[in-house]
């Protein structure tokens, strides 16, 4: 492995959350609507508790000022205080983040899964019924839009037949069930509406990278020596094809994120899509900065890694 | 001498039979009164909470819902918006003739969650040093106090600088809680994890809060209200408060029953939501109560705008917005028409309707625009006007929608601007820099509460605030001194004529009613809560009913 070149696509990742968080930092601070207003609520405030607030929030500094303290923060580990929670932004992030992330890796084993099982599929038998079955349903799922796709399935799934739970991640009141049982319900709707778009794009990928392999000479040399049809397609075909949609998977990861930001508000997911949203809607700056950071950083670092992971698994790229 | 003993005997029969006819009649009063206790009640909560400490005010309508059953005030302003005042932690009162003195008695056998007793200090501590400063209102409220005296544990006695009609209403529970002196005397209120689990006096006790997820109360066995049968309260065991981020999943939540109530949020839920509800036929129902104060949408219209700045074309804009068109269209036929006999904001105390009011009418509008100068064109064109709403209300871009029409009718054209809280915050109640704004507002208990959108010292004071930009003598003078005036009688003329002049002006056009909708499970026994949405859940039960999944 060339260490020169990992640490070099490491240095990268800095600039590039940096820019993030200057550019997350200006937008956040220019957009319309004061965050002292929205601390107060509804019922107004005379203006001495207004300025009172606004001091204690840190408001009343400038803007340059105000980032410069904020980088410090970040320096000494210090992501701020919500201005409306009341804690600490790292500790609101961590215990939000976990729903996020049982969600995330959920939909993926489950976009990858199926995406994989029916590509693979398709594949075995191009332009045939089945292939264009496939077809129809790649095309099905990766148009909808996952709000309505969700929406559909608490209808059908939830309100008419009763059999999964509309929202959120646990029942209030547990009653005879195993507690893993009662997560695993709540998990089933938000999976297949995220993980919906990913298993359509990797069925489609999967199939065109399948066709592609069983195209190579070393299958036709695989063939003439002898081989099972089944051996050479799992074994020497398959693996191959996977090889690029690792890549894919990892690089879907940010949109994805993008994604459960919806699909947490559509089904109350206590996760950081729907921290972000109440976040945004009440001007909370650190909160919003925080998340921006974390989330950023987090695409980021997946995206260095799936290289390696890449550039690992296939011995013959050597990025410089 | 057998008679006799018969007759003993038939005494002793007798009074025996007596005494299992009261021990039975007893034992199943008690039966029937302890069946009405236990059970879970799962309630669901549009949008996320901030804080749950109603003394320093949790800033939205879902958390004081919520935080209310934590807490208590030292009165209530009691239900349907009759003014009447009932005890609470106070269990009496006096105000001295000059209205300037006001003791308090308090009750004796209040305990705070943690077991400590409540006393005078705890008002005194409660209203100076957290209401006062950390609630948002609280100069307003309480900027008149000179000083509390504790003489003893039981007894506060509250100096006013000056007189206030309105000053006894701001010790409910709405305005400030009682919260604990012992755990915050020396604490920094704001930044305080007492506000994310705080202890109260109130009927439930806190017990975990995950957020964006739920909450958890349970019932505080040492409570100090009993029922108007003398039951003990609370009735129910445990409130869970499921967050539900949209309308959408809260409505299925309905259907589907795994919620079994809803708070009276106004013009919630409308139209065919309701239809939704009411025909999941799990028991789950829509109700609707009568409060004399009522909940309005209405329009701002700025006073300095362009077009809206001219008296007559706010009249003009008036006459033509088709209410009616909007109640059938919009919400089903489920809300008032405040624009014929029973309009004007205040007309639930003032009992009179204002003689000036706008019944749909195209022509009258058209020449009111004329003779402000605002001819048609060519093309038929008048001019162009924006109104802003906001993202949250899913009636409101449905209204616009008729308003349009409306508006277009008359060679106006209406641009509508959807804007998230922040952005309307700034730009309408702050800078004032926008034609009409599209809102919901509640009215009562007391007329003064609209003070703040009338007097020319609020312009430009945040929500709800005089953000019209209106300017009167005349009207703040009358809601200046119908605040000070302590003669009911006088004090309500005051108001008629403030009413009088503002149905003229239009600084604020209200549209219609929109309904105090409750929906619940019709299993559940104890409804209506309080006067608004602000009460706590200690009376509601399952009638003996708890459902299995609720045990």
């Amino acid at each position: 492995m060339n260490y020169s070149y990992l640490v070099k696509r490491g240095i990268q990742i800095i600039p590039v959350v940096f820019g993030i968080l200057i550019i997350s930092f200006l937008m956040i601070h220019l957009a319309p609507g004061d965050a002292v207003f929205m601390f107060i609520g509804e019922s107004g405030a005379d203006p001495e508790f207004e300025a009172a607030i606004r001091t204690r929030l840190g408001l009343d500094k400038s803007l340059f000022e105000q980032f410069i303290l904020y980088i410090k923060g970040i320096f000494s580990g210090d992501l701020g205080r919500s201005f409306v929670l009341n804690e600490d932004v790292s500790k609101i992030i961590f215990d939000r983040a976990i729903p996020t992330i049982i969600l995330m890796l959920s939909s993926i084993s489950f976009g990858a899964i199926f995406g994989i099982l029916i590509g693979v599929y398709a594949a075995s038998k191009p332009y045939s019924m089945r292939d264009n079955i496939s077809m129809v349903i790649a095309l099905f799922l990766y148009s909808l839009p996952n709000f309505w796709l969700g929406q559909m399935l608490i209808i059908v799934f939830s309100v008419n037949w009763g059999l999964l739970p509309v929202s959120g991640m646990e029942s209030m009141i547990l009653g005879d069930k195993s507690f893993l049982f009662d997560r695993f319900t709540h998990l089933v709707l938000p999976t297949i509406t995220l993980g919906s778009t990913l298993a359509a794009f990797v069925m489609r990928f999967v199939r065109s990278s399948m066709i592609d392999v069983l195209g190579q000479d070393y299958i036709l040399t695989a063939k003439s020596k002898g081989l099972s049809e089944r051996k050479i397609f799992f074994k020497h075909a398959l693996k191959n094809a996977l090889l690029p949609v690792i890549t894919y998977i990892g690089l879907r990861l940010g949109y994805m994120l993008s994604g459960a930001v919806v699909i947490e508000s559509v089904f109350g997911w206590p996760g950081l899509g729907l921290l972000m949203l109440d976040a945004l809607f009440e001007r909370d700056y650190p909160l919003i900065m925080g998340l921006f950071i974390v989330i950023s950083l987090s695409v980021t670092i997946i995206t260095f890694i799936v290289d390696i992971l890449y550039t690992y698994l296939d011995p013959r790229i050597r990025l410089k | 001498m057998r008679n006799i003993i018969g007759n003993n005997s038939k005494k002793l029969i007798l009074s025996v039979l007596l005494t299992f006819f009261v021990v039975f009649i007893f034992t199943i009063e008690k039966v029937k009164a302890a069946a009405k206790h236990g059970g879970a009640l799962i309630i669901g909560v549009p949008g996320s909470q901030k804080n749950l400490n109603s003394a320093i005010y949790p800033k939205t309508f879902s958390g004081q819902l919520i935080s209310i059953n934590l807490f208590d005030g030292l009165l209530r302003v009691s239900k349907f918006g009759d003014g009447k005042l009932t005890p609470m932690l106070a269990k009496s009162w006096n105000v001295s003739s000059d209205g300037k003195t006001i003791t308090l008695n308090l009750r004796d056998d209040v305990k705070w969650h943690d077991g400590k007793k409540f006393t005078s200090e705890d008002v005194k501590f409660g209203i100076l040093n957290i209401c006062k400063p950390y609630h948002p209102q609280g100069k307003n409220n309480y900027g008149i106090i000179e000083s509390i005296s504790t003489p003893d544990p039981y007894k506060a006695i509250i100096k006013l600088s000056k007189s206030d009609a309105t000053f006894l209403t701001k010790l409910d529970s709405k305005w400030c809680s009682m919260a604990p002196k012992h755990i915050l005397e020396n604490q920094d209120i704001p930044n305080s994890a007492y506000n994310n689990a705080p202890i109260g006096t109130g009927p439930f006790k806190f017990v975990e809060w995950k957020k964006g997820s739920h909450i958890i109360f349970e019932r505080n066995k040492d409570y100090w209200a009993k029922a108007a049968n003398g039951d003990q309260l609370p009735y129910l065991d445990k409130l869970y408060f499921k967050i539900l981020p949209n309308k959408t999943s809260l409505i299925s939540s309905l259907e589907a029953g795994e919620i079994d109530f809803i708070h009276s949020y106004p013009g919630y839920l409308a139209g065919k939501e309701i239809e939704r509800v009411n025909n999941a036929d799990n028991g789950i129902k829509v109700h609707s109560f009568a409060y004399a104060n009522m909940a309005f949408d209405f329009i701002y219209m700025n006073t300095n705008g362009a077009h809206t700045g001219n008296k007559k074309v706010r009249q003009a804009l008036a006459h033509l917005i088709n209410t009616n068109e909007i109640i059938d269209k919009v919400f089903a036929g489920v809300a008032d028409n405040v624009r014929n006999d029973k309009q004007g904001f205040i007309s639930w105390y003032t009992g009179e309707v204002p003689t000036q009011y706008y019944p749909y009418n195209l022509a009258k509008a058209e020449s009111l625009l004329d003779s402000a100068g605002f001819k048609k064109d060519g093309n038929g064109n008048r001019f162009k006007i924006s109104i802003i709403h906001e993202q949250k209300n899913s009636n409101h871009p449905k209204v616009l929608d008729i308003m349009r029409s409306n508006l277009k009718a008359a060679g106006i054209e209406l641009n509508v601007m959807k804007m998230d809280a922040a952005a309307i915050t700034e730009k309408v109640h702050k800078k004032m820099d926008y034609d009409m704004y599209i809102t919901t507002i509640a009215t009562g208990p007391d007329p003064d509460l609209l003070t703040k959108s009338w007097h020319s010292k609020n312009i430009g004071k945040g929500w709800n605030a005089n953000s019209s930009g209106y300017s009167n003598k005349k009207i703040d003078a009358l809601l200046d001194n119908g605040r000070g005036e302590l003669d009911p009688n006088k004090r309500k003329k005051m108001y008629i004529e403030a009413h009088q002049i503002l149905a003229e002006d239009i600084p604020m056009l209200p549209l219609y009613g929109t309904k105090w909708l409750w929906t619940y499970n019709e299993n559940l026994d104890g409804f209506p809560i309080g006067y608004t949405f602000r009460d706590g859940l200690e009376t509601v039960n399952w009638d003996g009913k708890v459902p299995n999944n609720r045990k």
